[in-house]
């Protein structure tokens, strides 16, 4: 990696959702998270977490209720739709399902050119061009122009969201699980040209996956969520040979590996996932923590940093504890 | 193998007939299951690894139809079996799991009633003695306060206790067979690890026979002893995991395995594999995988039939030609 510019910073970032008659829930809560022009970070964590809350939020799908969100240096936690709008082009994202995330009623061309239409003024000609040249960036053959998402495999459906995320030469896109509708092979021959695509154009990527062994393979650093909050972060492989959260060490315990005679350790937590309307006090991460003290009980752990540029939310990582 | 498997399958066809055509699922199917053995079936969407699931059971309906081959359970042919028989041996010595036990369990009726409900089938036991059985059976699949549990309804679980729940009730019957369908798909990781940590004890506990379906070979090196792979409807390969992942048999393996992100260098290239399976309504003449094999030979337009490498692993693969089974 080049200079290291931050591209994307988010301090402090709150999101609720809001239901009628009940109290706004925090789905995420005092994220503080730095973003690399050219680099990819990988977010991992279970269901419910809040990974897609935090992408949908850094692009401004939702609207934060406290924090900043810095965009190339620019707050636009509070911006509204029309001030976002030139934003647009710059972030992009591609969701987990291609079938239910392209209008199954436009063409491939459609769908493809439908950004360039709405961001861009070019001439029939040149659009037609445009859209040649995208759907060649993404191995879609000429073909395939004029079918439905329906006529489609998964595959290539989720090359022709790629398509449409750079359209517009994006800085950053946020990736939601861009492979977990695929087979195996398939989700190879989609990350291969993300990696591609990354080094031709130098994009930045939010890599959000529940998909241990994948956020391994494709990121340079990685955050491991729980509970709405950020508990680890740092360089991939730091984290994955040194993770210093006890959750982090839990989810690396149970993802299975393709190698029999390679067995994991055994760290099988309790229980499941706390409710996010009631999240526990102290660490949230307590009522499953297998070195659970009576301090994470009481107090929430600050950040501690293993190295500068690992950090973890514990308090067994307190240099004052015994 | 010295004594016969628990359950045989044997050149198994399933068909279904829609308006575009035949589709053949299955297109001859052979393996086996030995007593307490954990087999994994694995293969990529529309491989027919559920289908096989479900022909085991006789649970294809119309327009699907077994049109051929021969299920050998415990000594009986299932074949034969006419449809109260099958009832008794579908939840009886037969249990099956599905992929969402949200979905699979009854949302009106809670955990116990359900539960007992599948006891009274197989069993004439009733009062107090039903209840400790189910209260039992909810401990036995690692529940906490069973009692509890017994008057939940399904939505007041999560999906780890749904499954766990659905565990119980397959349970319930004392099966010689568990057939698992993608039991932890829909769960994350560190619920993913316990629900297989019970199946693996379960196993060791009471001896049952499981048949693991899952499109992960991560869970397969986990979890089983061997490994059956599917490929458009036929066996490609069959080996221990041992074997499997040290020295793939069958050139679909080696590059399923070549392709999971886990086995490679970071950021690296994985490996794809080219073209897409062959349309299940077309007739495949040869190798179904020629099309798409790096080592394709003249002799790959005739079918292949399963060939033995060694004691623990045979592949449909016409590279391992000299000794075929």
């Amino acid at each position: 990696m080049s200079a290291s510019t931050v591209l994307l910073q988010v301090r402090d970032l709150r999101v609720e959702f809001r239901s009628r008659g009940r109290p706004p829930v925090p789905v995420i809560d005092g994220i503080n998270l730095d973003v690399l022009e050219g680099e990819t970070l990988g977010i991992v964590g279970e269901s419910g977490c809040g990974k897609t809350t935090l992408g949908r939020c850094v692009t401004r799908l939702l609207t934060p209720a406290r924090g900043q969100i810095l965009f190339g240096g620019q707050d636009i936690a509070s911006l509204n739709q029309k001030q976002l709008r030139p934003l647009r082009k710059e972030m992009q994202l591609v969701f987990q399902n291609p079938f239910t995330s392209l209008d199954p009623r436009m063409k491939v061309m459609d769908l493809v050119s439908e950004p360039l239409v709405t961001h861009l003024t070019l001439g029939p000609v040149q659009r037609h061009e445009y859209v040649a040249r995208l759907l060649q960036e993404v191995g879609l053959s000429e073909d395939l122009r004029s079918r439905f998402p329906h006529q489609l495999s998964g595959g290539q459906a989720q090359r022709v969201a790629l398509a449409r995320a750079l359209a517009l030469n994006p800085r950053l896109i946020v990736l939601d699980e861009p492979t977990s509708a695929l087979d195996v092979s398939v989700q190879a021959q989609i990350i291969n040209l993300l990696l591609d695509l990354q080094r031709r154009h130098r994009l930045t990527y939010l890599f959000i996956s529940h998909d241990l062994g994948l956020i391994q393979h494709i990121s340079d650093r990685i955050a491991v969520m729980y509970l709405g909050e950020i508990v680890e972060i740092g360089p991939c492989e730091e984290v994955f040979a040194h993770p210093a959260h006890p959750y982090t060490q839990a989810l690396l315990a149970s993802t299975p590996i393709p190698d029999p005679t390679g067995k994991r350790k055994r760290l099988v937590l309790e229980g499941a996932v706390p409710g996010i309307s009631k999240p526990p006090p102290g660490c949230r991460f307590h009522t499953r923590c297998p070195y659970v003290m009576e301090i994470c009980r009481r107090e929430a752990p600050p950040l501690f940093r293993p190295t500068p540029e690992h950090q973890a939310t514990c308090h067994l990582l307190n240099p004052n504890h015994l | 193998m010295v004594e016969a498997p628990l359950l045989s399958v044997s050149n198994l066809h399933v068909t279904f007939h829609t308006p575009s055509g035949d589709v053949r699922a299955l297109r001859g199917v052979d393996f086996s299951v030995a007593s307490g053995e954990i087999v994994g079936l694995v293969g990529e969407t529309g491989c027919g690894k559920s289908i096989t699931g479900r022909a085991i059971m006789r649970l294809i309906d119309p327009p699907g139809e077994i049109t051929e081959g021969r299920i050998q359970f415990d000594g009986q042919d299932l074949n034969k079996l006419n449809e109260p028989a099958l009832r008794q041996l579908r939840g009886g010595q037969i249990a099956m799991i599905f992929q969402n036990p949200g979905a699979a369990l009854n949302p009106l009726f809670t955990i116990g009633q359900q539960l007992t409900a599948v006891i009274r089938q197989h069993e004439t036991i009733r009062g107090t003695t039903l209840r400790q059985r189910a209260l039992q059976l909810l401990a036995d699949v690692g529940l906490p306060d069973p009692r509890d549990i017994f008057h939940t309804y399904p939505h007041q679980l999560s999906g780890g206790m749904q499954q766990r729940a659905m565990i119980a009730i397959a349970l319930s019957s004392n099966p010689h067979l568990l057939i698992a369908d993608e039991p932890t798909t829909a769960l994350d990781v560190t619920i993913q690890a316990q629900i297989l940590d019970l199946l693996t004890a379960l196993r060791r506990a009471r001896g049952i026979s499981i048949i693991l379906i899952t499109h992960d070979l991560s869970i397969v090196a986990e979890t089983c002893d061997r490994v059956v792979v599917l490929y458009a409807g036929k066996v490609a390969e069959d080996a221990s995991i041992r074997r499997l992942f040290a020295a793939p048999g069958h050139p679909y393996t080696e590059a399923l395995l070549d392709a999971l992100p886990q086995r490679q260098t970071r950021k690296e290239v994985l490996r794809v594999i080219s073209g897409s399976v062959p349309s299940g309504i077309a007739a495949i003449p040869g190798c179904a995988f020629a099309n798409r094999c790096a080592y394709v030979m003249d002799i790959c337009s005739q079918p292949p039939p399963l060939f033995r490498l060694n004691d623990e692993q045979q592949a449909a693969c016409f590279r391992h030609k000299g000794n075929p089974t």
